[in-house]
């Protein structure tokens, strides 16, 4: 070969790898991810954005923990005195800082997920049009989970970061509205905190533009109008709107949704009747972390504080007590029967320290379904809202009876049952002389009923009563608007506390 | 430089002077068939010699058919043929690859390193023969100038943080390019799991390597092109030469480690007496059954039950050689290390096969096969739940043994009912199997063309394959069933690369080499996790076994790149440099409009020591040399410009996506100018050494991840934005102090000094200044300051009145509270001023080496203190010994505040936990002893005790100023969290040449 052609045939290799090289780096493709313009296609599309939300929801940084854990810790039901969750000691203690680790991930995730939805609503009207196999029913039921979460992400977030909304007609800062979705550089926003009663109102918007566009039952762990219903209606006690909460409730009453036999089946019952809304969750699909920091053997201690252990000796009203006494009979509270009669008690001893609670006790697995709302809160939501709105009267009595026959049992010395024993601890009408003292009746049967399930801080932020101590106004039981969200936008304002 | 006058002064009076006896003719030809014109041909123990010509000839007389002939030419490894009787030779020259002083590798290709214009630090062999390092970084450390490696932890498989002239980028990887004999490694080889991530290059036998040479500056690097803007490492691996006869070398070594310094923790009763103190300082005695009995309590020291005395011991066995036709290494070696920490360790066995072939006068081939199995019995590292740091904070006032003398399995309480979960920091280790088997293969292929005299075609294949597989079980314990995770990982990796080489010599006078080529490749790595429980029986090993599965997870990276680069190298009369060079490289990372980047370089230099002006004698060479260039960086995640939502949720049996980052299509390369300016003498024979250089190096269009406000779905927005300046100076220093028959003495340093400045950020929020940004709540990013300033509030120390713990405001008044509105800058993480220096003697048989490096003007932010042992008891974490110190009415006058239980008193992020990490170690010292009355030159047989980690100077606070919590890619370095301490070993050890 000549030296001329050798050297065409190098050019020609040469040149053959680099017109090669175009196409070569077009090859690698991501087998795990999409542009967003690729994901929101069709309706498929938006279920699996939907199915993204609701793993956020199961994560241990919104519903999956904190979104119950926190307030159980900081509205003194629970007190946490170490193990794996570091830094819920300080949260229990009221003793947070700005760069509470717990605040920032509830804080972040919460947005994150609120981001998607927002591009779930934001593409959808498009995706309407273009997509025949999306049916107009599938599409209505898409928006209305997507506005249900979140006004439910919302409120969550306002009752946890901001000052209740009975303050100051609720002009205090709320959390930032982000209503539209961030999908590149240009939709950036610093946005400062809208004020709580505005971002009450998104949350009424969204849950009520919801109901509507939501089935009445929805597929399991999907929110139906029940859910919206209810979550309507808590948000109208935080706001003090009685009559529109009794509505709401009323509409569910004749729902499908029933108590279960006992209080322990909502916990050890998949699919029961109770189930209003639940998010479950298995070995391979976990809880992030609720499992672990209630139950017992998960290396962390979590025990009931003293201040409800004392509540629960409240259950059954002196008067009851005493004439259980003299018939010789004993009231036995399936809720916090730590064995005498339950062979699954909600509440167990954890060595010489103290009660802890076993509501959700799949430590390893962290399996344990996460209970967004349940038909027994439905009730005494229903009952308070009537003593409100009535004063002391029959329905009202009649609903918080059925939460109690259900949960209290009357046996005599020999462990049996006492037929007719329900007589002992139902209330009557004559009980109570006015609305107030029904109320509180209620009230307490809340704090037993729905405990450690991160109900009884709310409402004792809606009663305007102290939690630890301390009026429901105090600084240190707001989350701490996290640093790093500070760092970057200097359009948010600290709680004055944590300055 | 001696020999350069040498060749003068053989041009000048090669004459024949000997009466002539016989004549010998031939023609001297480097590997590639080009002739060899200027080879010193010299008759062995003569004087007598001539000095080949241009077209490589050679005639000169010998007195005998019988005698030896020695060739040398700077840049080939000298060589002896015995003429045996024959008159006419053919002599092949072979290129000094790893001769140091003479040749060194570069960038495809290898160069002498008088005529180099880049800035370039190597070494050789010696570094890593009888040093005992799991990988060959940690031998590396303090050895080259302005290359700073730090150890991510203790643990043998732990990964190393290699910072070549400082932090050039914030978001993207720093670590450097990789490239072992002509391959390009990926770095991907390790496995994360466990909180942390194995070092990748664990298969790489440290014995295997015959020479490391770091490229710094962009005259060096640009022909890496994209991927070089942190600087390159070449490794190159030993091999024979041609005509060598077999030598045969064993080395084996075998000692004991141990953890080179303890915390100083609580026992069980000052344990409980500091918590009683705690509970009634908070009113917390009220509570039934909180206070210890404090005469009554268990005490456990966990430190003692996990750590052990490891031990190593390392073979390696090589025999190299060659014919005329063909040379060889064949290498084999095993390392056995069982760690400090009871259970772990690992084993390596390796393989090595590098050969060559001439297959015909114009063609030549070779491949390079390194096969590779490790097997890693691990355990997390540097964090909370890694047995190291379980131990730390974990009550010692439990009993930890059961009757049997086990680790107790089931739920363990204090005596006042406080309790973990059933595990402890013994159960973590002793009931748990953990087992990563990585299974590895580097090759090598190459095909070598003489088309013409001097120039050569070559086409390069290289393969890094690796397979792993992890193993883990924890058996069963009180109410946790058996449970376990198999991870399985494939690794493949190819580059192709062509070469064209054309070198051409003017009569001595211009020199040209020049070199055009394209490289093209294709990094993929895919990997799944599986992870189940209840397991029937802790006999059953594997995941089929267990009843389910908990989580599954998969990746894949991949990633493709593509180059055309050139250099050219001009040298007139040996004194006049000119270096160009130049990449067109793309990535498949980057947007579709952004993906090729142009990286140019420009270099000088001046053998001032060549000019006849010059005339100082005591100066044998000096030069100095400039350069500028560009290079860039892409090491960013394989899609982020292309992938915004993520496959992984799933929520009640249906899988979905999740918005994870924002539109980039508009992403590009990270482009780094730098300008070098270097001086390299020798005086005085040779005796002092040295090279200095300065550097300018500004990355600019940096692939910045800023923290926006998370309200906008997500928390950072990466974009070529930003710049960063590196500077300092280098410099490096070999003075034999002794040079005696029986005894020498030399010394070693370098040192380099690194000032960093973020020179501007993103305004995402576009009020026209540069936004600030903080990592980790601490980590200060800001125009004008150091990358990886500490930004925080400064400790005042305690309120001696009432135990407060007390902290400056802005102002300078104390105050309570520690919000982060008064944080400052308060130092900074990268160490200023960093290097080593090695002693080295040598009487009669005897020789003893010291080799130290340091690393000044830095600090750690101790989060193993801050958020666990030195919360002056806020928690129920046991604490430092430190922390009976609390302020105490009778002892007002102390640092550490009151302890308060589940109170947060003083342990706010703060200067209370940051620590001055300058430091001095003694890394290495080995006395060795060489029988004497060894045959020949290259035998012998050689005695070495050696101990590493022997000594550290610091005023650190924590363990060991030398780790880092954080992975190595990361900037925003600068803290620990129960890092594993360096071990302190000690070998004896026996190396065999015959």
């Amino acid at each position: 070969m000549s030296t001329i052609h050798q050297r065409a045939l190098l050019l020609a290799i040469l040149a053959c790898c680099m017109f090669g090289c175009s196409k070569f780096l077009d090859d690698p493709q991501s087998s795990t991810s999409l542009p967003v313009e690729a994901a929101f296609q069709n309706g498929q599309d938006l279920e699996e954005a939907l199915t993204g939300v609701y793993d956020l929801c199961q994560d241990g940084h919104l519903y999956g923990r904190n979104f119950i854990v926190l307030p159980e810790l900081i509205g003194g039901n629970a007190v946490f005195y170490g193990g794996g969750f570091f830094g819920l000691e300080y949260v229990s203690a009221l003793n947070m800082t700005a760069t509470d680790w717990y605040a920032e991930n509830s804080w972040l995730t919460a947005y994150a997920a609120i981001n998607q939805l927002n591009a779930v609503l934001a593409f959808l009207p498009g995706i309407r049009n273009s997509d025949a196999a999306l049916s107009n029913s599938q599409a209505n039921r898409i928006e209305g989970e997507a506005l249900f979460l979140r006004g439910l992400l919302y409120f969550d977030l306002v009752r946890l970061f901001a000052l209740p909304i009975g303050l100051n007609a609720g002009q205090q800062p709320g959390v930032p509205l982000m209503l539209n979705p961030v999908l590149k550089k240009e939709d950036f926003q610093f946005p400062e905190q809208a004020s709580v009663v505005k971002v009450y109102e998104q949350i009424n918007r969204d849950l009520a533009a919801a109901l509507p566009l939501l089935p009445e039952y929805n597929s399991t762990g999907r929110p139906g109008q029940h859910a919206a219903r209810a979550f309507l209606a808590r948000m109208a006690f935080q706001e003090g709107r009685y009559s529109d909460a009794a509505s709401y409730t009323e509409a569910m009453l004749s729902s499908a949704f029933d108590l279960t036999d006992s209080p322990q089946d909502f916990f050890t019952t998949e699919g029961n009747t109770e189930e209003i809304w639940t998010l479950p969750c298995s070995p391979e699909d976990p809880n992030g972390g609720l499992s672990t920091v209630f139950g017992l053997g998960g290396g962390n201690q979590t025990f009931a504080t003293a201040d409800y252990l004392q509540a629960q000796q409240e259950i059954i009203s002196p008067a009851q007590q005493n004439a259980l006494g003299q018939a010789g009979y004993t009231a036995v509270d399936l809720r916090t029967d730590t064995g005498y009669l339950v062979t699954h008690p909600l509440l167990v001893q954890d060595g010489v320290v103290g009660w802890r609670t076993n509501k959700f006790e799949q430590v390893q697995e962290e399996s344990d379904d996460i209970p967004m709302v349940r038909f027994a809160e439905i009730l005494l939501l229903r009952a308070e809202a009537l003593a409100r709105l009535q004063g002391s009267n029959t329905e009202s009595v009649e609903l918080l009876n059925r939460v109690r026959r259900r949960a209290i049992r009357v046996v005599d010395a020999g462990k049996q049952l006492v037929p007719g024993g329900a007589g002992f601890i139902e209330y009557k009408t004559g009980d109570f002389p006015d609305a107030n003292s029904l109320i509180e009746a209620i009230i307490r049967e809340r704090r037993i009923e729905l405990a450690f399930e991160g109900n009884f801080f709310h409402d004792q932020m809606r009663l305007q009563r102290p939690v630890q101590g301390l009026g429901y106004d105090t600084c240190r039981l707001r989350l701490p608007i996290p640093q790093r969200e500070l760092d970057v936008n200097p359009n948010l304002k600290q709680h004055s506390c944590y300055q | 430089m001696q020999r350069l006058a040498f060749l003068t002064y053989l041009t000048l009076c090669s004459v024949g002077l000997l009466p002539a006896q016989t004549s010998v003719s031939g023609t001297v030809r480097n590997t590639e068939n080009s002739p060899l014109p200027g080879v010193s041909v010299q008759l062995k123990n003569h004087a007598s010699g001539v000095i080949s010509g241009p077209d490589g000839a050679f005639r000169l007389t010998v007195l005998t058919a019988y005698d030896t002939l020695v060739f040398t030419l700077l840049g080939f490894t000298p060589h002896e043929l015995p003429l045996a009787g024959r008159t006419t030779l053919e002599v092949v020259l072979q290129e000094a690859s790893d001769m140091l002083g003479e040749v060194v590798v570069v960038g495809f290709g290898t160069q002498e390193k008088q005529l180099l214009t880049g800035a370039i630090a190597a070494v050789g062999s010696e570094v890593f023969d009888n040093v005992s390092a799991p990988v060959f970084q940690r031998a590396l450390q303090g050895q080259l100038p302005g290359v700073a490696i730090t150890n991510g932890s203790g643990g043998p498989d732990a990964e190393s943080i290699l910072r070549i002239r400082g932090v050039g980028s914030i978001s993207a990887n720093n670590q450097p390019l990789i490239v072992i004999d002509g391959l390009t490694l990926t770095g991907l080889a390790g496995v994360e799991s466990l909180g942390f991530l194995t070092n990748a290059y664990l298969g790489l036998n440290p014995g295997d390597i015959a020479s490391v040479t770091v490229l710094k500056d962009a005259a060096a690097t640009a022909i890496y092109g994209a991927r070089a803007s942190n600087g390159v490492v070449l490794i190159t691996t030993k091999n024979g030469s041609f005509e060598q006869p077999p030598r045969i070398n064993l080395n084996y070594y075998a000692g004991f480690s141990e953890i080179s310094k303890r915390r100083e923790l609580l026992n069980g009763q000052e344990y409980a007496t500091l918590w009683n103190q705690a509970a009634l300082n908070t009113g917390r005695d009220t509570i039934p059954g909180i206070l210890y009995d404090t005469s009554a309590q268990p005490n456990t020291d966990w430190q003692d039950l996990i750590l052990q005395r490891g031990f190593v011991q390392e073979f390696n066995a090589g025999i190299s050689g060659g014919t005329a036709a063909n040379r060889y290494y064949i290498g084999a070696a095993y390392r056995d290390e069982a760690g400090y920490l009871i259970t772990t360790g690992i084993k390596r066995y390796s393989l090595r096969v590098n050969t060559e072939q001439r297959l015909s006068k114009r063609l030549r081939a070779g491949i390079l096969l390194n096969p590779s199995h490790t097997v890693d019995r691990r355990t997390g590292n540097q964090w909370a739940g890694s047995p190291f740091g379980w131990a730390a904070w974990y009550y010692p006032n439990v009993e930890a043994l059961d009757a049997n003398g086990n680790f107790r399995r089931e739920v363990v309480s204090t005596s006042n009912g406080y309790a973990g979960f059933a595990g402890n920091p013994g159960t973590v280790l002793k009931n748990r199997s953990i087992k990563t088997t990585t299974s590895q293969l580097l090759s090598s292929l190459f095909l070598n063309w003489s088309i013409l005299e001097g120039l050569d075609f070559r086409t390069e294949l290289g393969i890094e394959s690796s397979q792993v597989q992890e193993f883990a079980r924890w058996y069963a314990l009180e109410g946790f069933s058996g449970s376990g995770w198999q991870l399985h990982q494939q690794l493949f990796n190819y580059n192709w690369t062509n070469l064209i080489r054309w070198r051409k010599h003017w009569q001595n006078r211009h020199r040209l080499e020049l070199t055009v080529g394209a490289q093209i490749s294709r990094e993929n790595l895919e990997g799944s996790y599986i992870s189940v429980s209840g397991f029937a029986d802790d006999q059953l090993s594997y995941i089929g076994s267990a009843a389910q599965i908990d989580y599954k997870e998969s990746w894949a990276n991949d990633a493709a790149f593509a180059g055309f680069f050139t250099r050219a190298n001009y040298s007139l009369k040996n004194r006049y440099l000119l270096g160009l060079s130049a990449r067109y490289d793309g990535s498949s990372r980057f947007g579709r409009n952004r993906r090729f980047g142009f990286f140019p370089a420009l270099s000088g230099g001046w053998i001032i020591s060549e000019e006849d002006f010059f005339k100082v004698k005591a100066v044998n060479f000096l030069k100095i040399r400039s350069s500028i260039g560009l290079s860039g960086n892409s090491a960013i995640s394989d899609f982020l410009a292309r992938s915004q939502v993520s496959f992984e949720p799933v929520y009640n049996g249906q899988s979905g996506f999740r918005i994870v980052a924002l539109e980039n299509d508009l992403l590009g390369w990270e482009k780094c100018l730098q300008w070098n300016a270097g001086l390299e003498f020798s005086l005085w024979q040779d005796r002092l050494q040295g090279s200095l250089d300065y550097f300018i190096r500004d990355t600019k269009d940096l692939l910045l991840e800023t923290p926006v406000p998370g309200t906008n779905g997500v928390t950072t927005l990466i974009q070529n934005t930003g710049a960063i300046r590196n500077q300092g100076f280098e410099l490096s220093l070999e003075f034999a102090v002794l040079r005696r028959k029986h005894f020498s003495w030399e010394i070693r340093f370098n040192g380099a000094t690194l000032k960093n400045r973020i020179l501007e950020l993103a305004d995402n929020n576009g009020d026209g200044l540069d936004d600030d940004f903080v990592l980790n709540q601490r980590m200060l990013y800001r125009t004008g300051s150091p990358v990886g300033s500490f930004f925080l509030v400064k400790y005042a120390g305690v309120n001696p009145n009432n135990g407060d713990a007390l902290f400056y405001d802005l102002t300078g008044n104390t105050t309570t509270v520690a919000p982060a509105s008064n944080r400052q800058i308060v130092g900074k993480s990268l160490p200023g001023f960093t290097g080593g220096f090695s002693q080295s003697f040598r009487y009669r048989q005897f020789d003893l080496t010291a080799h130290f490096h340091f690393k000044t003007g830095h600090k750690l932010y101790l989060e193993e203190h801050a958020l666990y042992n030195e919360t002056n008891m806020s928690g129920t974490l046991n604490q430092l010994k430190t922390q009976l110190n609390a302020w105490t009415a009778e002892n007002p006058n102390t640092d550490v505040p009151q302890a308060r239980l589940f109170t947060v008193n003083g342990s706010q992020p703060s200067t209370r936990y940051l620590s001055k990490a300058d430091f001095i170690r003694l890394n290495h010292l080995e006395l060795g002893y060489r029988l004497a009355g060894t045959r020949r030159d290259h035998t012998n047989l050689r005695f070495y005790l050696a101990a590493q980690n022997l000594l550290t100077l610091t005023p650190f606070k924590g363990l060991d100023p030398d780790g880092e919590f954080y992975p190595s890619y990361s900037s925003a370095l600068g803290a620990q969290r129960y890092n594993l301490p360096a071990a302190r070993t000690y070998t004896l050890g026996l190396n065999a040449n015959f």
